[in-house]
């Protein structure tokens, strides 16, 4: 059977599949995104974090967002508590520089670049990693600050069902429903998640002189996440998965508090679905061919019937639509030598009142490969080459190495430089008041250096880690006033982005004690003037803090754990001339959460509480939109194995 | 176990040892002459600041609002109108109108209009005032020395802008966004709309000139949709007492593009910003004087009547602190200062 038959046969097989090749991990520590094929963590040559089921479980929250935004070399925004429209960005480039992966394959949109994570839901999720720095070279566009790939549950095949109910601060519920099994050769998994609340949480405001308490208006929510997924073995050696995932958020959007008086009528509902159908082949021992194909759709409606513009009140809508086929080749020719190759097709489109009618093709090509050489030195050469209908394309180079000093502790040093790119979005390019259509894609050069080490024994084992980075960004799109009153982007401002990253875990007798710390400082500056005497050249960009950090604790002692985190964030400017005027102040807060689980057979039952804001730190993330004090959820879980 | 906790308590408060900046003082304002600058400040980030410009030394005082009363003016100031020794400012975003003394900058009182939006402000007399409400098509009628609300939506035309009072009557820019093209004609005897002027598309910014007409500028229609279906705008001369239209001076969109802020001397001359600077027109013969009197394009723009001065603000990035140029009356670049965020109004105080 040659190359060319097994490609057809593969494309004949749509039966619903997912990307297997991206689940071949058996440890905590093997990680996919870098590479695209499983390798251990302090083999890599970029900075990666894991966070796994039991860390997904250690942590306060129900959505991605709450996952992620305490995690290394991650600043986190967002326009309120649960049901806001949340962002993360990594190593101080913009939430937009950041790629969204699920399973593999791309999520974020080329509209606007960015994915909102608070209506993320995490139920289907089983671990998340995060890749940081450019990766362009292995997944193209959009990779410049890092790759956060969400990568959900494999269906087991296992008999198991289980519900969750519950109840919060803000009138907060929470319901989740799932089910799993198989026969033979097939597996299937489902579930359902709901989130809702009336979220009238109380806030503080400076009303001149005077602090009133107020309550947030118009920020009720209500979310629905299900998904159901399938894998089967269909032949010997070739494996069929596929899965559905449907999001339907529907919210409140409140503006930002500027006077005591809240009316906030405004309403953002987001409609989410994605099918990723992939098929695995094993041809020999050596050679894996996998063909993922996915579909994803986002319309987002938005109204605000107080302003009327015109005779017209606001109201806006833009639907996404994205087709995507991923063959992918791997070829192991020895324990120490390995190469990747395969190819991206992708067809976006975008409808919208406020955005011209466009559509994306895209044709990419990549190859990676890794070399173990002598002394411990492992290379890793990649290139991407993307081709697209409507802007310019880009080569993606990249080289990374890793080299081990120590075997006993662990110590390997690694360093990988690259350039990346990110094309400019439907909406910087045909947003229909103000749009260039001559945009050029935005470079960005990425170099990661550090050093990383472990220790593993019997009763314990520790972690620490140090990285450096830096990001030097140039076309930078931004949107500038211009004729007409009118504006519009432009490929002008160049960045620097600079830091270090430490990084700390410790687990103690199989999770009796375990304790992560994450500290990092950021330097993203301006390095192009947009004028003479520009006043806001070499200045920190806004809202990227200086320096975050996050320590948490966490004990499970037989059926009991008890979690806390505390997490930091520098001050942030708000102006780009970092006006010292107009900052948003430094605050730390602390999460707890406590859980116990009863155990009958097969039966269990976990009751679970989780603190949030324990010490009613006040703080905002943006100007005007105050965050929840402490609130809390009491959950109650059964499940069946 | 009390080690620990201890212990975890130390590294908590080790961590984070990035300091916040601390704002520079504000000098405290005295009464004198000199020239407001409202800033608008950004977009919801409630930045709004009245900077107090002395022209002869060449002293700025940033922010006289918050340094007297000690608290921010509030989000999107968007107009100042001075009564005697009283300003009242339009904080749009905050839904409200700050009463200020000018002899000291304290707060006289706050007149709250929620969800109202105000736009601009006019003053016909000591009893009776006007509030244009941007997106509900509506004015509300106050008494600036009590405050009290008299008379709410007052049906005007679509998305209501800048006012004149000229003759007894009070005259309403219908802008529309480009959507209206009519000045509303309110009768403060009784409150209500009692004419309707059809001018060119989307009136925004209107006064009074040294004859006693009504000058409005007309943007003409920006397509917002990117069908090019734009049309130019103009200068309308309205007579206030006949209430119809004098004359126009026609903007020509290949040569204007859309005009924006109006400004009128007390000597027969106007100014209006065009797309690449400020053009100088004559009120009496309605005819351009020079289509390139200042080559500098602006946001905002204001002449001094005591020594013809033009004062232009500039916006720059919208995010950052905007600039004022000072031009003299032969167009000739006198000063230039360093303000707030957004430069939106300038008011002159004797």
């Amino acid at each position: 059977m040659n190359v060319i038959t097994v490609f057809i046969l593969l494309i004949g097989l749509h039966s619903s599949a997912e990307e297997d090749s991206a689940r071949v991990y058996k440890m905590n520590e093997i990680v996919v995104t870098s590479t695209r094929t499983a390798v251990a963590v302090e083999r890599l040559p970029s900075a990666v974090q894991v966070i796994d089921s039991g860390a997904l479980f250690r942590s306060n929250g129900s959505q991605l967002a709450d996952k992620v935004k305490n995690a290394s070399g991650i600043a986190f925004r967002s326009y309120g508590g649960n049901g806001s429209l949340q962002t993360v960005s990594v190593r101080g480039m913009g939430s937009d520089y950041t790629l969204i992966l699920l399973d593999g394959q791309r999520f974020t949109t080329f509209q606007i670049g960015t994915v909102d994570l608070g209506i993320f839901s995490m139920h289907d999720v089983e671990r998340i990693e995060i890749a940081r720095g450019g990766n362009s070279s292995m997944y193209g566009a959009d990779a410049i600050g890092g790759v956060i790939n969400i990568i959900t549950k494999r269906p087991s095949g296992k008999l198991s069902a289980s519900a969750l109910a519950g109840l919060g601060s803000f009138g907060t519920e929470k319901y989740q429903l799932s089910a799993g099994g198989g026969t033979g050769d097939l597996s299937i998994h489902g579930s359902i998640d709901v989130l809702r609340a009336s979220n009238g949480f109380p806030f503080w405001y400076r009303d001149g002189g005077t602090m009133v308490s107020l309550v947030r208006q118009g920020a009720d929510f209500s979310m629905v996440n299900s998904s159901l997924s399938a894998r089967s073995i269909v032949a010997e050696n070739v494996i069929a998965s596929g899965s559905i995932r449907y999001s339907d958020a529907e919210r409140g959007q409140p503006l930002a508090v500027t006077s005591r008086f809240q009316n906030n009528v405004s309403r953002l509902h987001d409609r989410d679905v994605f099918v990723l159908a992939s098929t695995e082949f094993k041809y020999s021992e050596q050679m894996v061919f996998t063909l993922p194909i996915t579909f994803h759709r986002n319309r987002q409606t938005f109204s605000d019937p107080r302003l009327v513009i015109s005779g017209v009140p606001v109201s806006s809508f833009y639907e996404n639509n994205n087709i995507g086929i991923a063959p992918l080749v791997t070829y192991t020719f020895s324990d120490d030598h390995r190469i990747s190759a395969g190819s991206d097709f992708a067809s976006a489109s975008i409808t919208s009142n406020e955005v011209f009618a466009a559509r994306r093709k895209q044709f990419s090509w990549f190859a990676s490969s890794q070399h173990h050489l002598p002394f411990d030195i492992i290379l890793y050469p990649s290139v991407r080459y993307d081709m697209f209908s409507d802007v310019q394309g880009d080569i993606s180079p990249k080289i990374g190495v890793n080299m081990g000093v120590l075997d006993i502790p662990v110590v390997r040093i690694r360093a990988s430089y690259g350039k990346n790119y990110r094309v400019p979005t439907f909406n910087d390019l045909y947003w229909i008041d103000g749009g260039n259509p001559n945009l050029n894609p935005e470079h960005s050069l990425s170099l990661d250096a550090g050093i990383i080490g472990g220790f593993q024994a019997e009763e314990f084992n520790a972690g620490l880690e140090i990285s450096y980075f830096s990001i030097n960004a140039k076309d930078k799109i931004v949107w500038l006033p211009g004729a007409y009153g009118r504006w519009s982007p432009k490929n002008l401002q160049s960045v620097m982005s600079t830091g270090i990253e430490l990084s700390a875990t410790l687990n103690v007798l199989d999770n009796l004690l375990t304790a992560e710390y994450h500290h990092q400082f950021t330097r993203a500056v301006k390095t192009s003037a947009d004028g003479p005497n520009d006043q806001t050249q070499n200045k920190q960009q806004p809202y990227v803090p200086q320096e975050t950090a996050t320590f948490e604790i966490g004990s499970s002692i037989y059926k009991f754990s008890a979690n806390l985190q505390y997490s930091f964030t520098s001050f942030r400017y708000e102006s780009p001339d970092n006006d010292p005027r107009y900052i948003l102040p430094s605050y730390g807060t602390v999460d707890v959460n406590v859980s116990y689980a009863f155990v009958f057979d097969s039966f269990s039952m976990t009751v679970r509480n989780e603190i949030n804001n324990l010490f009613n730190e006040e703080y905002q993330l943006v100007t005007g939109f105050p965050i929840p004090l402490r609130n809390y959820l009491f959950s109650a879980e059964v499940s069946f194995n | 176990m009390k080690q620990t906790t201890i212990a975890i308590l130390m590294l908590i408060t080790l961590i984070g040892c990035s300091k916040d900046p601390i704002a520079p003082g504000t000098e405290n304002s005295f009464s004198t002459k000199g020239v407001y600058i409202l800033n608008e400040g950004g977009f919801t980030k409630s930045n709004s600041s009245l900077s107090f410009f002395l022209p002869d030394s060449h002293k700025l005082y940033p922010d006289v609002f918050l340094a007297k009363n000690l608290r921010p003016l509030g989000d999107v100031a968007n107009d100042m109108v001075l009564v005697g020794n009283k300003a009242f400012i339009v904080l749009n975003n905050s839904d409200k109108i700050e009463i200020i003394s000018t002899d000291n900058h304290a707060s006289l009182g706050t007149i709250n209009l929620p969800g109202d939006n105000p736009n601009k402000l006019a003053i016909v007399n000591s009893s009776k005032g006007y509030i244009t409400n941007l997106y509900k098509g509506t004015v509300t009628a106050f008494n600036p020395t009590t405050y009290g609300i008299l008379k709410q939506n007052i049906a005007v035309g679509l998305n209501p802008q800048s006012m004149a009072v000229a003759n007894g009557k009070v005259f309403v820019c219908n802008s529309g966004y480009g959507g209206d093209s009519t000045v509303s004609v309110i009768d403060p005897a009784v409150d209500s709309v009692i004419a309707t002027i059809t001018v060119a598309k989307s009136p925004t910014d209107i006064a009074v000139d040294s004859d006693g007409d009504i000058v409005v500028v007309c943007n003409g229609f920006t397509d917002y949709s990117g069908a090019g279906k734009d049309t130019p705008g103009n200068i309308t001369f309205i007579d206030p007492s006949t209430l119809t239209v004098k004359a126009t001076i026609e903007l020509s969109l290949q040569q204007y593009g859309h005009p924006g802020e109006l400004a009128l001397s007390d000597k027969g001359y106007g100014f209006t910003i065009v797309e690449y600077g400020v053009i100088k027109f004559n009120t009496k013969t309605h005819s351009i004087i020079s289509p390139n009197f200042i080559l500098r394009s602006a946001y905002s723009i204001a002449v001094d009547n005591f020594n013809e001065r033009i004062y232009l603000g500039d916006a720059k990035d919208f995010k950052t602190q905007g600039m004022v140029f000072i031009h003299e009356k032969d167009a000739a670049t006198v000063d230039s200062i360093s303000v707030g965020i957004i430069p939106g109004t300038f008011v002159f105080k004797r």
